[in-house]
């Protein structure tokens, strides 16, 4: 199976809460489908905050480049669609944020990937990724199923 | 400035008892009151707006049975121009990537600068119809977009960030804006002034026209489903205290101790 | 119809009766004689439109009793408000209330299913589902939802059913009387409510109505045009009760007692004794009179839409005026008959810090004190 792919997620230098959780999922996904968790992070001048969490991860990605600095969909986009179509990971985690809303519809649809946004919990079944999310203000929970396809994505949700 | 505006009649949640349907995925429709998506309010009033510093056409675009004509009649109310309705059975369980298709495939002809959608919707709430959207038709997107400046063919939006904080952004023309709910104060809409636009053509729109076919869409042609619906397990951690203000102070109190958060 | 003809603003002489005698002048910016020569002499509503004044008039309609000519200057307001409403421009909040009505049938914007929830076990006949009756009791939308009141209705069943009236109620069925929606200038939703409500009434089989509110009584009363049908207050069946010997009162309610007219019971609608004539049988209750009583009472501000625009006013509002003149004349109960003043006069009494010593009661919760104890 495919590696466990986690977009981290940075604001001005610093790394947000949702990062630390999506790392900490796909730890736990990555173990439960015995594949192996990247965490891969985008911008200029990262190389030193990517060192710090390298150790969550079996591999930490960064690339780095003036147009990446801030966030911006396009040039992020393109740069995921390239790195997601050579490494083919079987999931790829987003944070469900102001960011995570912006690329991660986009970014799915250019790779050709499902997509379930807004989950506050992944189960592993049958080898398979079972999202849940909420609906209706959150009144009701629901189980979400994928077609079948070698990578999928998720926007996680914080907390 | 053409624009177009694409918006779902949904169900109003709030104080109601939901319950599950015979299907176990969806909801049991029975006694709901159904209106436009709050989201896709703002971007209509946005829109019209838009139309009426710098002219223009607007037109609103729904996928739905013949109930979702009156979300579209109140827009026509609020001063759209041109309404459109798909609808075909075979779009029943359609996920967002598969609306967005529709809707693409009914923009192709429309000609435009902008379109505009709510963030997300108060049903479903995926967030993914507008940029899905956005990325078929090849244009440029922001989301959660809380204020639109237009000067010729370049825009200026502010994008509502966490935390407070916003980003501004240099957009060209033509894009997608998904529009974040207190872009603007929706005006209110009469029952007079709909009763005026009873008469006006709401244009129905099928999936053959479309060039669409019944495994394109709905559940076949959707990327995910919903396997089931449930409600939220109920937690069994909550207590509850009794007693006068200084009792249950120090109840409070002794179980923060006793958590280490004290 | 032109504007100026609609509401015959040719015939205003400028006398100011209309300005002098309205509860809102002194608080507000509202003169409403300045509305009725700026609108004239202007030709159309347009200068008038952008005032903020407008969602201040609480329709008491003071101004039109008093109008030598006859002229119907609050109707006036009424029509700008209208002219608003078809712009789209009125405050969020009349926005609420109005959508709120039109999806869910109340003003509230809480769920229909749960508009009979009041009855909170007690056994009430829905009609015509559950058979047919005399007398239908419109209960109206803040009696049923807002738990301050819905023992009101609670207490007016026992009351009716002791007395062996035959009497339903239309449940979920019923919706907005619409007094104040039309009050804010949405008289097409005024006109969807009062068709929706007069087929459920046709249906019903039953030929009176009684009503918990002044407000719903004015509408179903005045303005529903109903053919075949008796519209009442509620004070007017239970004093009718008590004189025909229907209902007594056994225990004693030792209290100072003012009654406040309601605007839409007192002098819109002429109902001044039913009340007191209640109020007069219950054992104990020494029965005061406000200077300013009657058709003289001084509006509390709910009305006219003021439950849902808070208004421009500064300073003290005329429900704290109100509930300081209690105070002074020794009343330790300000008695009232409509839902909206009972509010209203409960919020003055606790931002007077006179909540303590002067109650807010509706009538009915004090005959239930009168009647047997397990009452509410």
């Amino acid at each position: 199976m495919g590696e466990i792919l986690v977009l981290v997620e940075h604001r001005k230098g610093e790394m947000r809460e949702i990062s630390f959780e999506m790392i900490s999922k796909g730890q736990d996904l990555a173990k439960k489908t015995q594949t192996e968790l990247t965490t891969v992070m985008l911008g200029k001048g990262v190389v030193a905050k990517a060192d710090e969490i390298k150790r969550f991860a079996h591999r930490t990605l960064v690339v780095e480049d003036e147009r990446l600095t801030n966030f911006n969909s396009e040039p992020y986009q393109a740069v995921l669609t390239s790195l997601i179509k050579d490494r083919n990971p079987s999931l790829v985690l987003i944070g469900h944020t102001a960011f995570g809303m912006d690329l991660a519809p986009a970014l799915a649809t250019a790779v050709g990937v499902p997509l379930a946004t807004d989950c506050y919990e992944i189960e592993v079944q049958g080898g398979d990724f079972l999202p849940y999310r909420q609906m209706f203000g959150g009144k009701m929970c629901a189980e979400i199923h994928f077609r079948e396809a070698p990578c999928k994505m998720i926007t996680v949700r914080s907390g | 400035m053409d624009v177009i505006v694409c918006i779902k009649r949904v169900p109003e949640v709030a104080e109601v008892d939901l319950q599950v349907d015979s299907t176990g995925k969806g909801l049991q429709k029975k006694d709901l009151v159904f209106s436009i998506n709050d989201w896709d309010n703002y971007a209509v009033e946005e829109a019209v707006r838009i139309k009426e510093k710098f002219g223009g056409t607007v037109t609103v675009i729904t996928i739905g049975p013949k109930e979702s004509e009156d979300v579209l009649r109140r827009a026509l109310a609020l001063g759209v121009d041109e309404a459109v309705r798909v609808t075909d059975p075979a779009t029943e369980g359609s996920d967002g990537y598969v609306l967005a298709k529709i809707l693409a495939a009914v923009i192709k002809d429309i000609p435009y600068d902008l379109i505009l959608t709510g963030v997300q919707a108060d049903d479903d709430g995926y967030a993914q119809v507008g940029t899905t959207l956005a990325e078929f038709l090849g244009i440029a997107h922001a989301t959660l977009v809380t204020d639109i400046a237009i000067e010729e063919k370049r825009t200026k939006v502010r994008r509502e960030l966490e935390g407070g904080m916003e980003e501004v952004l240099d957009v060209e023309l033509p894009a997608l804006f998904t529009i974040q709910s207190g872009i603007n104060e929706p005006r209110y809409i009469s029952i007079f002034g709909i009763r005026k636009v009873a008469k006006k053509e709401i244009k129905v729109l099928d999936l053959s026209t479309l060039g669409l076919s019944p495994n394109n869409v709905g559940e076949e042609g959707s990327m995910i489903g919903i396997s089931r619906i449930f409600p939220p397990p109920v937690d069994k951690r909550a207590e509850i205290l009794v007693g006068g203000p200084d009792e249950v102070a120090a109840k409070v109190t002794d179980i923060f101790e006793k958590a280490g958060v004290i | 119809m032109d504007f100026l003809e609609k509401y015959e603003l040719y015939a205003c002489f400028q006398c100011g009766k209309c300005t002098g005698g309205c509860p809102l002048s002194l608080r507000t910016a509202l003169n409403i004689r300045f509305l009725m020569r700026e609108v004239l002499l202007g030709g159309k509503p347009d200068t008038a439109l952008h005032r903020e004044e407008l969602w201040d008039c609480t329709t008491c309609a003071t101004c039109t009793l008093r109008c030598p000519r006859g002229l119907k200057p609050s109707e006036f307001i009424v029509g700008l408000r209208a002219e608003l409403v078809e712009e789209g421009k009125v405050p969020k909040t009349v926005i609420d209330a109005l959508e709120g009505t039109y999806k869910h049938g109340n003003p509230w914007g809480r769920v229909r299913q749960k508009r009979s929830e009041w009855r909170d076990g007690l056994e009430v006949k829905i009609l015509p589902e559950e058979g047919q009756a005399e007398w239908l009791y419109f209960v109206g939308c803040a009696p049923s939802y807002d738990p301050r009141l819905q023992g009101i209705p609670r207490t007016l069943c026992r009351i009716l059913e002791k007395a062996h009236v035959d009497f339903g109620i239309l449940g979920t069925k019923e919706s907005c009387c619409g007094n104040e929606i039309r009050r804010m200038g949405e008289e097409g939703l005024f006109e969807e409510l009062i068709e929706e409500n007069t087929e459920h009434f046709r249906a019903s089989g039953a030929k009176t109505l009684v009503t918990t509110s002044p407000h719903c009584f004015n509408a179903l009363g005045t303005e529903y045009r109903l053919e075949g049908f008796q519209v009442f207050h509620y004070t007017q069946l239970l004093s009718e009760l008590v004189k025909e010997g229907k209902v007594g009162f056994s225990h004693e309610v030792k209290k100072k007692v003012v009654f406040h007219d309601p605007c839409f019971l007192g002098k819109q609608n002429g109902v001044f004794d039913p009340p007191r004539d209640i109020l007069k049988v219950i054992p104990g209750i020494e029965l005061l009179e406000f200077e300013r009583s009657r058709d003289r009472s001084l509006c509390c501000e709910g009305g006219g839409g003021r439950m849902w625009v808070e208004g421009t006013g500064q300073g003290e509002r005329n429900s704290e005026i109100r509930v300081r003149d209690a105070h002074a004349i020794g009343a330790e109960v300000i008695a009232t008959a409509c839902p909206f003043c009972l509010l209203t006069l409960e919020d003055a009494a606790k931002t007077t810090a006179l909540d303590e010593k002067v109650l807010i009661k509706d009538i009915l919760e004090l005959a239930a004190e009168a009647m047997e104890s397990d009452h509410i």
